[in-house]
């Protein structure tokens, strides 16, 4: 029987694969080809002669033999021993054993299957062919400081840089340069589309191909934040004969793919993301079955499992290599977050070392949400249906603190949404179990109780999304239902005061998508093509709500800024650009006034020449139609 | 006969007595009634006089009360005016402020709008100063990193 | 500027015409009768009773004495304007999609479609100044092998200009029924064309979202105003060098339903800059007809809604640029 070819195998090989990846990897079964094809009449009979064979060679745990259709075994079998050892004795020593004449055996370990590069630390050590990228952040030295976006309308993409002044300033633009959506690596340096049979990674001042990675179908993909990592997914399984894969994970620097494996083919099941990535790119971890997996970067290697029972969810710290899980109610034990230090690098050294932690009684569920710069775990809980009391509450670790402490935040309704201040210790609650929920704002100063404070609460509101800028101290309170009508209030929340002041009101009528762009000074927003197919049009705000631009594009899917890579400014730096913003403001002012006289000039300089050719051709046409009349 | 005389004019004696004490009761008997309505005729006016006295009271005392009030939201307007500006008067001096210049509502009212308008205007130019800081510190910030980057890239 | 609603007619409104002078206001929709209006009062006048089936065009003559009208029964009826009375009825094989009475009153032409096989065409029919002389004889005919949308006469009568469903636009000399001209840059289907008041240009109306400006004489397209959504009318100002441009997603298009008055706003655009000057919130649904008033103070607006609305515009409109 061909393995590879035949559908039915693979799925079997798959799911043993799917949970070899989910705990540590299975090195403990071995793959059998060649055996007899028999009915179930025949079938024990086989079971007892391959278990004898088998057993020579160690303690044989199980044996599975897959079915096909009516009860006829497929002809090959998995054999899990007690041990690595006696597995890879087995594959060395009864590979081309003749079981009869017509079946010589093939065997060997589950483990090559579908891994392109089987994770050990001898792969570490081998130089990684590096590939030079060329410049990928030369559009962050742009002199007027700008910010670059992207829009997919139709079959174009386009690239721009936001001018206020004037009309945005197209860099790039090209038709069916994806196959789907378009998206920017989290520094900005690459615009990744998805193509037919590869993911495209495109950047530098062109947009020039810079990384090429076959894999076909591919429809999500998932940097690591240092951008070093990509995990990509595909429908499709590709069915190599020694490798079936729709997740691999690639290695940027040298475009090898460090890993490769087999996750539910359909896309509705995938978790996704697929791996969790710390802060640096250090350790990516993985969900398994009341256990996380971690691996070290960049050979992923196992280096740690952590056991907890039940664990639902995990998230890494954006600053520390902090990894916080929560773990739900199981028998008497309440359910439990905890935060745990991960370091080390090599399966020897690595250690977790235990934070925080925080049980919770008559809680179905947890969310787990990192403040922007790891100073803060906000943990919200939603209690058991029965319990009387509003159905969350919301668990606060202040993680900077010595000893971790924890402060509980109790709200009268259900909480919606939880939004941290990116920079900064202010928060917005969401609140409510009507339509028109409360909103909350909150400090983390400690007050007279030494306990956080309540800044300002409005009732009533219509918020669905609360978006801070990413400078902080600007938050919009947005209404984005679908077919709604898109109101948007902008709010400071004052870095000296904590006084919460409205400093604009504005309405995008349908508009469903809203963002800051990087240097928190303007608000985007826009209607896209998949809510509503003719209202396409994209506004920029400023952070104080002033409509600064609008622009109608039909077919309008995507609209995104490019993200840009963390400053490599130092806070002294900062404080000297500070000290000097007075003169500096001057001169940019008065580039400002010579661009908007220039482009004043333009539209002046346009506008009279078309009023001229206008004029001239009435008078044309007038001494036509005289020249005319008198023949 | 003068017995038969004597008895008769006894007789009419009696009589005359008989009606006389008659007269004397019934008399007694209408001055009691009259002193009872007049009794009461007297309480219903005094109880009357008291209710009107009390309404009075009353209506004062709203009046008071009202007038109060009104002080007192206007003490409470003007000391929050104050505060706005940066003012540190005690609410003592605000009250004798209040009352000493007999100022009236619409007049505190007027001020206030002034106040919150011109408060408005602040707002309004802090916010156009603020986004002109941040655009010009954006800037700066972006143009100091500009080499940095550069040379981290050739790095 | 505070529109007046007409309020009268029961289906969507399919055309709008003014009078010569500009004191009347004709409306033809969907529904049976079309209507005349005061245009200072916006007060209804009377109604055209007698069609039994959506009108779709009309036209009315010089002194303002006769309105001849198109409609989905089949025939062009003429009527004596002031008592409403239908005066001659004049049988068609298919619905009459436009109709246009020449400058000077001399010929009446209707356009027909291709319905149960009709060859679409134009025929032009002499229009007789007592309609007791009026006939049912065709002077000429011209057929393309398409639907044709709306046809409209230079002022001198020599030349028709015709639009059609797959978005050209031609010229023809009347005389001959010969084609002089084409134009076919238009993606989609061109729903009008309109003459401005001195003759020289005309503004097309077309489902690709733009309207345009066209030399008559050359054909040549001038200028294009471009929008959002597909257009239905567009009308040139006679005082200032403005376009008002009107339309919207058919209903049957629209996914989601929208209520908002703001989503099929009239689009005010400069003449020669082509850029967007303003725009006129009213109607909720989209705006079939536009038509400029001959003194260019008012124009009126008729809607999938069933309402046209008349606007008069502002003192502040005209310190304009």
């Amino acid at each position: 029987t061909d393995i590879d070819s035949d559908p039915e195998i693979m799925d079997e090989i798959n799911s043993v694969q799917a949970q070899q990846y989910e705990e540590e990897p299975v090195l403990d079964v071995v793959v059998v080809e060649n055996v007899p094809v028999v009915d179930d009449k025949k079938y024990e009979k086989l079971l007892a002669v391959l278990k004898k064979i088998f057993s020579q060679l160690g303690e044989v745990k199980d044996i599975r033999m897959p079915k096909g259709d009516g009860d006829k075994t497929k002809g090959f079998a998995l054999v899990t021993y007690d041990s690595e050892k006696s597995a890879k004795l087995a594959a060395n020593k009864l590979n081309n054993y003749a079981m009869d004449k017509n079946h010589t055996f093939k065997v060997y370990p589950l483990e090559t299957v579908g891994d392109a590069v089987t994770p050990t630390d001898k792969h570490a050590v081998e130089p990684i062919p590096y590939i030079e990228k060329g410049f990928l952040s030369e559009w962050c030295t742009d002199k007027r400081g700008r910010d670059q976006f992207v829009l997919r309308a139709g079959a174009e993409t386009e690239i721009c840089w936001l001018e206020v002044i004037q009309k945005p300033q197209m860099v790039y633009g090209r038709a069916n340069w994806t196959e789907h959506v378009v998206q920017w690596s989290p520094r900005g340096s690459y615009l990744v589309t998805f193509n037919e049979d590869s993911v495209g990674l495109w950047g530098r001042s062109d947009f020039s191909l810079v990384l090429k990675l076959d894999h076909p179908g591919t429809s999500k993909a998932d940097f690591s934040p240092c951008e070093r990592f990509l995990v990509t997914w595909s429908p499709e399984l590709e069915c190599r004969p020694d490798n079936p894969q729709n997740v691999i994970v690639w290695d940027l620097r040298s475009k090898q793919r460090i890993r490769a494996l087999v996750n539910p083919p359909r896309e509705a099941e995938v978790p996704w993301p697929f791996f969790k990535w710390s802060h640096d790119g250090q350790y990516v971890c993985r969900k398994g079955d009341g256990a996380i997996f971690i691996y070290g970067m960049p050979s992923m290697v196992p280096l740690k499992r952590i056991v907890a029972d039940g664990v639902k969810d995990m998230e890494w710290s954006p600053a520390d290599n902090y990894l916080a899980y929560w773990q739900p109610e199981l028998g008497n034990n309440p359910a439990r977050v905890t935060v745990v230090e991960i370091s080390g690098s090599t399966t020897q050294d690595v250690s977790e070392a235990k934070i925080g932690t925080k049980n919770v009684f008559n809680v179905v569920s947890m969310q787990l949400n990192w403040h922007k710069r790891g100073d803060f775990l906000a943990v919200r809980t939603e209690r058991t249906p029965k319990s009387k009391k509003p159905r969350s509450d919301i668990y606060i670790f202040r993680v900077r603190d010595k000893n971790v402490p924890v402060e509980l935040l109790e709200l009268t309704s259900n909480v919606i949404s939880l939004s941290w201040e990116p920079v900064g210790q202010r928060f917005v609650v969401v609140h409510g179990d009507g339509p028109k929920p409360d909103v909350n704002f909150y400090s983390m100063k400690k007050g007279k109780d030494n306990k956080l404070q309540v800044l300002k609460k409005l009732e009533k509101a219509s918020v669905t999304t609360v978006a801070w800028s990413p400078a902080g101290e600007n938050v919009v309170l947005a209404n984005l239902k679908a077919g709604g009508e898109g109101e948007l209030d902008f709010y400071n929340v004052s870095k000296q005061t904590d006084e919460v002041k409205l400093m604009g009101r504005a309405e995008h009528y349908l508009c469903t998508q809203l963002s800051w762009d990087p240097s928190g000074r303007y608000v985007a927003t826009y209607v896209s093509a998949l809510t509503d197919s003719h209202e396409n049009e994209y506004r920029i705000y400023s952070f104080s709500g002033k409509l600064l631009q609008k622009r109608a594009v039909s077919r309008l899917f995507q609209f995104l800024w490019r993200p840009r890579p963390p400053s490599l400014l130092k806070d002294k730096d900062l404080k000297e650009i500070k000290g000097k913003l007075r003169d500096a403001g001057k001169r940019y002012d008065a580039e400002d006034d010579r661009l908007k006289a220039a482009v004043a000039l333009g539209d002046e300089e346009k506008r009279a020449k078309w009023n001229k050719e206008w004029q001239d051709w009435v008078v044309r046409w007038k001494t036509d139609h005289k020249n005319e009349k008198k023949l | 006969s003068e017995q038969s005389r004597m008895n008769e004019r006894k007789a009419v004696i009696e009589q005359r007595k008989k009606i006389h004490e008659q007269h004397v009761r019934e008399y007694e008997v209408a001055e009691r009634e009259r002193t009872a309505i007049e009794t009461k005729r007297r309480a219903d006016e005094e109880a009357k006089r008291q209710a009107l006295e009390a309404e009075a009271r009353e209506e004062e005392r709203v009046k008071r009360e009202k007038m109060e009030m009104e002080t007192e939201e206007l003490v409470q307007m003007v000391a929050e005016m104050d505060r706005k500006k940066g003012g540190k008067a005690t609410y003592q001096e605000i009250y004798e402020q209040v009352t000493d210049k007999n100022l009236d509502k619409q007049k505190v009212l007027r001020a206030k709008e002034e106040q919150q308008q011109k408060e408005t205007t602040n707002f309004q130019n802090r916010i156009v100063a603020a986004t002109r800081k941040l655009d010009h510190f954006v800037r700066a910030s972006r143009e100091a990193e500009a080499p940095l980057i550069r040379a981290h890239a050739e790095a | 500027m505070r529109p007046i609603m007409l309020q009268g007619h029961t289906r969507p409104l399919t055309f709008v015409k003014f009078n010569r002078e500009g004191d009347l206001v004709f409306t033809a929709a969907k529904d049976k009768s079309p209507c005349v209006w005061w245009v200072d009062s916006g007060e209804r006048i009377g109604t055209y009773d007698g069609h039994n089936g959506a009108v779709w065009c009309l036209d009315v003559n010089w002194d303002t004495t006769r309105l001849v009208t198109g409609s989905a029964d089949n025939t062009v009826r003429i009527w004596d304007c002031q008592s409403g009375k239908s005066l001659y009825t004049l049988e068609k094989k298919t619905a009459v999609r436009s109709i246009q009475l020449s400058p000077g009153d001399r010929l009446m032409s209707t356009v027909t479609t291709s319905h149960y096989g009709n060859v679409p065409k134009i025929e032009l029919h002499k229009f007789a100044e007592n309609t007791e002389d009026q006939n049912d004889k065709v002077i000429r005919e011209m057929a393309l092998g398409m639907n044709i949308v709306h046809h409209i006469y230079d002022l001198c009568g020599r030349w028709i200009v015709i639009c059609t469903e797959d978005g050209s636009i031609r010229k023809y000399d009347v005389e001959t029924g010969q084609e002089i001209a084409q134009y076919n840059d238009h993606e989609k289907t061109v729903n009008s064309i309109q003459l401005s008041e001195d003759g020289c240009t005309f503004v097309s109306a077309s489902a690709d979202t733009t309207a345009r400006l066209f030399d008559l004489k050359s054909m040549e397209c001038v200028k294009t105003y471009r929008t959002n959504k597909p257009v239905n009318a567009a009308s040139l100002s006679p005082l200032m060098d403005h376009v008002i441009v009107g339309g919207g997603q058919a209903a049957a298009d629209v996914t989601t339903t929208h209520q908002r008055a703001g989503h099929f706003a009239m689009k005010l655009f400069h003449k020669v800059f082509e850029d967007e000057i303003g725009s006129i919130k009213g109607h909720f649904g989209p705006v079939n007809a536009l038509a400029f008033s001959p003194n260019g103070r008012s124009f009126i607006s008729g809607g999938e809604d069933g309402f046209a609305r008349l606007h008069h515009l502002d003192p502040s409109y005209f310190q304009m640029a």
